[in-house]
């Protein structure tokens, strides 16, 4: 398909950003929170006013340490911000405070399924910048600094990866880590985790980088991936004729479904990086990262480890159930009031998951007390499953307790063994076929003999006591 | 009507207290005296609204109600430092306009304490320059002689301080912007320990050195209002805690400088200083001390600062506050024509040196090898202080020169600041008193220097040098 | 120090002289950077490296604290609309 594509190695490396999930932003105490009044949300430090000082959120610098717990990196017990100096709009104090000579993390590292590893290079703190609308020439360009300030990681990797799929595997492995411990959000659709993509081609086998470009800001699974493929097929199409990659930064258009150069600028940027003065070097010391490390859930990886060595559930089951903090939390509740792993985790998986739309976030519309309730009851054969699943509606429909919900709808109502014996001896009086085949091969017969009780109990037999009660009438 | 242009900010404090003159009395006398002394340009404008403030401080007095200990009492601030709802504008053109719309924390703990703040004062444009030349106001004018510059940065409050227009302002202090003005008009000035006043609302010079402080007729005012506004602020990750009480000591070791003695050597008030040593040692022991790498402070000082000015001062873009240039079409014409119009000479000038020092190929050799030199120098003088207790030197290398002498020179304006500096460079308090008379009957002023968070050695060795040169002059 | 050199600095900072003032600052530039230039024969015997540093106890707890109003935040704007600063139209 992309022939030239064939000759060369891709060589990718991502840097993505993400916003934490913290109050406050990470330089002043305004809220930290999406889609409130353009500018309302804003103080003298976000907006950049004459006299205001940044003043470091502790939470922020607690959860980009928690990211690199996640991720095993080495966290620098020194760490400085500084300003990286430049005019733009969105950047109310024409420099953004990042990181770059002492940032908080450095190394860690991702195992992705096939067992590759894509190491990181460093993971640091800084803020976001504002949003810019833009709308005409005569109007011009509006500014909103809500989002200014935003306490942001920036993760960034070696060029350890070499295809889309990869890329979109890594980062969905971020996301999940991210959002399993609620250190970010991870809204993609709000701008909550971004990547940029630096790529280069290299022939195949040689150990020698190309010229790489960047694309900034992709803020969806698809369009990482299909700007990786764009941009490879593009790098590909210009060395096969023997041209040359522009070192540049392009942006993707995702509509178009193509990347762009952008505007070059006359000059080249310099950011005269130095040490904000505003806000001296922080100590991180053993008992901080404790403190922190103490904090935090069981990582994904070690409690599918647990749930398939201890709970006996195969890995698949174990694999979707941590794919969210949530699920796996909910699965763990769920435990507490009936301890049987692998019927909670068939419920969850086949009869909840379908519940709920794939990518959003979401709330399991019943409670685990409850779900486990009328596992429980299926499982002790008071009710079968289909009726379980009714029950389960009817909770969610109502919200009432599944035990009371089950008395109302007479659930409980046994069929008496009376009832059972009557209705065989009928069948054996009207249906000579099946006494017959009953002789020949019982277990054939009995499926259908049970099916019979049932559909004429409404499904409230229970199907062990027929199935002895049958050996009783038709042997 | 009494003229109280002559007393302390505490004489005055305690006649408002002890109700023998009303506020509202206090704040009319040093209106008038302000409108009528408008030639030294040093006030830029008086807030009228100090009327009705004094008159809530007279009904709060007389009703018996607790006050704050700086009641009913006039302060001036230098133009840079924000009081919500009146005008800063760094004596610049590009905020002419600005309104400040948060206080400072240093406005707000003056006003906590019922002070009345009085009117903003003139300075160099953003606090860069030496002389209160630089402004878009004019030229602020000696206080002793009018044909001489005031000093600067904090030119104006220096000079309301000397001519009787309020008793005390507030200036800031990036490289001897408090000591020098208070030297070169015959006042107290001091610098405190960096970190001991928040910076918030305070508009940025230079981050890692600026400090805010007042400038008085005694020590005991500025001890007084430096108390007031000292100590850790929320909104200043750089701040330390209040100042210590009285120091318990009773005997102290002044400290002369070796590499300063010999700079001395080619001024000529040299003698002065040094008859003024000889009679200090009967009550401090004196000692020379070697800080190898002091004379480096000025170059420090002048990478450092115009670096951290380059970013700070990035901020004036024409888009957010005030200037902006109406002619431009697209966005790097509003940057560029706000910025050419906006800013005066020196600041221009200071700000492409700083983004020179910090930009690439030249950042190490320049900003980070200042940064590690100060570091070295810093540790140079906590060594030194541990053989005295504070360092003895002038402030300025001789009194104030004439309005229009050093203007086309900037190296040799810069080149005043060499022993002012140092104390910025160190992080250390330092404070300029009037010790003797130059040629021309100018003010001179001695510098003490004690080493970090010693602010009450510092203060305690003013008020006995303060007492010995009294009864010998 | 050369006259490009200074025009990249107007541009770093945004700034714009005359050929004059250019020439005059080239000047002054000059003398300025000899002034300082005698930083670079300081011997460091030690590293200097790190400056001192705050322990993460000490920083600000993540409480939010009510924000200005859009109008204050907008009082010194010399353009606004639709509680935004406004610039002109930016092109990326």
């Amino acid at each position: 398909m992309m022939g030239y594509l064939d000759k060369f190695d891709i060589v990718i490396g991502l840097e993505i950003h993400a916003e934490l999930s913290t109050k406050t932003k990470v330089f002043c105490s305004c809220k930290n929170e999406f889609g409130a009044e353009p500018n309302s949300n804003t103080c003298p430090v976000c907006t950049g006013m004459p006299g205001a000082l940044p003043v470091l959120n502790r939470y922020a610098v607690e959860l980009a340490i928690k990211a690199s717990l996640s991720f095993g990196c080495k966290i620098s017990p020194y760490t400085v911000f500084e300003r990286k100096n430049y005019f733009y709009p969105d950047l109310s104090k024409a420099y953004q405070i990042s990181q770059l000579v002492y940032p908080l993390n450095v190394g860690g590292q991702i195992v992705l399924d096939s067992g590759k590893v894509v190491r990181l290079n460093r993971i640091h703190l800084e803020e976001d910048a504002g949003k810019l609308t833009h709308i005409s020439k005569v109007v011009g360009t509006l500014v909103d600094y809500n989002r200014g300030g935003t306490p942001l990681i920036e993760i960034v990797t070696e060029p350890d990866i070499s295809s889309a799929d990869e890329a979109v595997e890594f980062l969905k492995k971020v996301r999940e880590a991210l959002m399993f411990e609620d250190i970010a959000r991870c809204k993609m659709e709000e701008g909550g985790l971004r990547c940029d993509v630096n790529l280069s081609l290299k022939p195949k086998g040689s150990t020698e980088f190309g010229t790489r470009t960047e694309m900034k800001n992709l803020n969806s699974f698809k369009s990482v991936q299909r700007a990786i493929e764009f941009e490879a097929k593009r790098q590909a199409e210009i060395l096969f004729e023997g041209g040359k990659i522009a070192q540049e930064t392009r942006k993707w258009d995702d509509d178009k479904g193509k990347s762009l150069a952008m505007r070059s600028k006359e000059q080249a940027q310099d950011y005269r990086y130095f040490p904000d003065p505003d806000l001296l070097p922080i100590k991180i010391s053993e008992e901080n990262i404790e403190n922190v490390r103490k904090e935090m859930v069981m990582l994904p990886s070690d409690r599918r480890k647990i749930y398939v060595e201890k709970l006996g559930l195969p890995e698949y089951d174990a694999k979707i159930l941590t794919s969210s903090k949530y699920i796996s939390d909910y699965f763990e509740t769920c435990l507490k009031t009936f301890d049987s792993p692998k019927k909670i985790s068939n419920w969850i998986m086949v009869d909840l998951l379908k519940l709920v739309k794939e990518g959003e976030e979401f709330v399991f519309p019943i409670s685990e007390q409850d779900l486990a309730c009328i596992i429980k009851m299926v499982e002790e054969k008071q009710i079968n499953k289909t009726i379980g699943l009714q029950l389960m509606e009817k909770v969610i429909e109502t919200g009432k307790e599944p035990l009371t919900l089950a008395k109302e709808m007479n659930l409980f109502v046994t069929i008496s063994d009376e009832q059972i014996l009557q209705l065989l001896e009928k069948l054996k009086a009207e249906n000579e076929k099946v006494v017959a085949d009953f002789k020949v091969s019982s277990e054939k017969v009995v499926g259908f003999i049970v099916g019979y009780v049932m559909k004429n109990t409404g499904g409230k037999a229970n199907g062990t006591r027929v199935k002895e009660l049958i050996k009783k009438v038709f042997d | 009507m009494m003229d109280y242009s002559k007393l302390s900010l505490i004489e005055i404090r305690d006649l408002i207290s002890s109700q023998k003159v009303k506020s509202e009395e206090i704040i009319r006398f040093f209106i008038e005296k302000c409108e009528k002394k408008r030639e030294f340009n040093a006030i830029i404008e008086i807030f009228y609204d100090s009327i009705e403030k004094a008159k809530e401080i007279d009904k709060k007095i007389a009703s018996g109600e607790k006050v704050g200990i700086l009641a009913g009492v006039p302060i001036a601030i230098k133009d840079n430092i924000l009081y919500k709802g009146h005008r800063c504008s760094c004596a610049s053109k590009f905020l002419e306009s600005f309104v400040a719309p948060y206080s400072s924390t240093v406005v707000k703990k003056l006003l906590k304490e019922d002070a009345i703040i009085l009117g903003r004062t003139n300075m160099d444009e953003f606090a860069m320059g030496g002389s209160c030349e630089n402004s878009c106001y004019g030229v602020c004018h000696n206080a002793v002689k009018f044909d001489c510059v005031a000093g600067g940065s904090s030119g104006g409050s220096a000079v309301a301080v000397a001519a009787g227009l309020v008793p005390c302002a507030i200036g800031t202090d990036t490289g001897g912007s408090i000591r020098q003005p208070a030297s070169f008009n015959g006042v107290v000035g001091i610098k405190p320990t960096y970190g001991r006043v928040s910076r918030f609302g305070i508009v940025a010079f230079a981050s890692s050195l600026d400090q805010a402080s007042p400038i008085a007729k005694t020590i005991e005012d500025c001890e007084l209002v430096l108390k007031v506004i000292a100590g850790r602020d929320e909104h200043d990750g750089t701040t330390i805690d209040g100042c210590n009480e009285k120091t318990t000591k009773t005997r102290f070791t002044l400290g002369v400088c070796k590499q300063v003695k010999a700079d001395l050597a080619s001024t000529k008030y040299s003698d002065k200083f040094l008859q003024t040593l000889q009679a200090l040692s009967k009550d401090f022991d004196i000692v020379e001390i070697d800080i190898p790498h002091i004379e480096n402070s000025l170059s420090c000082y002048y990478i450092l600062a115009p670096a951290e000015v380059a970013s700070n001062l990035a901020r004036f873009d024409g888009v957010k506050y005030t200037k902006r240039a109406d002619k431009s079409i697209d966005l790097e014409g509003v940057y560029v024509q706000s910025r050419t119009e906006g800013f005066g000479k020196e600041v221009k000038r200071r700000i492409m040196l700083g983004n020179f020092v910090l930009s690439s190929g030249y950042f190490d050799a320049y900003y980070n090898k200042a940064k590690k030199v100060q570091r070295l120098i810093k540790q140079e003088f906590k060594k030194a202080f541990e053989s005295c207790d504070c360092i003895i030197l002038p402030t300025t290398l001789g009194e104030a020169f004439k309005i229009g002498e050093k203007l086309d020179d900037p190296l040799s304006m810069y080149k005043e600041d060499l022993f002012t500096v140092p104390a910025n460079i160190a992080g250390i308090p330092a404070i300029s008193l009037p010790y003797a008379k130059g040629e021309k009957g100018l003010p001179l002023g001695i510098q003490f220097m004690a080493d970090a968070l010693k602010e009450d050695v510092l203060f305690e060795v003013s008020k006995r040098f303060e007492k010995l040169h009294k009864e010998e002059r | 120090m050369d006259l490009d050199k200074i025009k990249h600095l107007e541009y770093l900072s945004k700034l714009k002289f005359s050929e004059e003032e250019r020439s005059q600052f080239e000047s002054e530039f000059e003398s300025i950077l000899s002034f300082v230039d005698d930083i670079k024969g300081v011997e460091l015997k030690e590293s200097f490296e790190k400056d001192e540093a705050v322990s993460l106890s000490a920083l600000r707890e993540d409480k939010p604290s009510s924000s200005m109003s859009q109008a204050e935040v907008l009082a010194n704007a010399p353009k606004q609309k639709d509680g935004c600063y406004v610039t002109p139209l930016v092109v990326e």
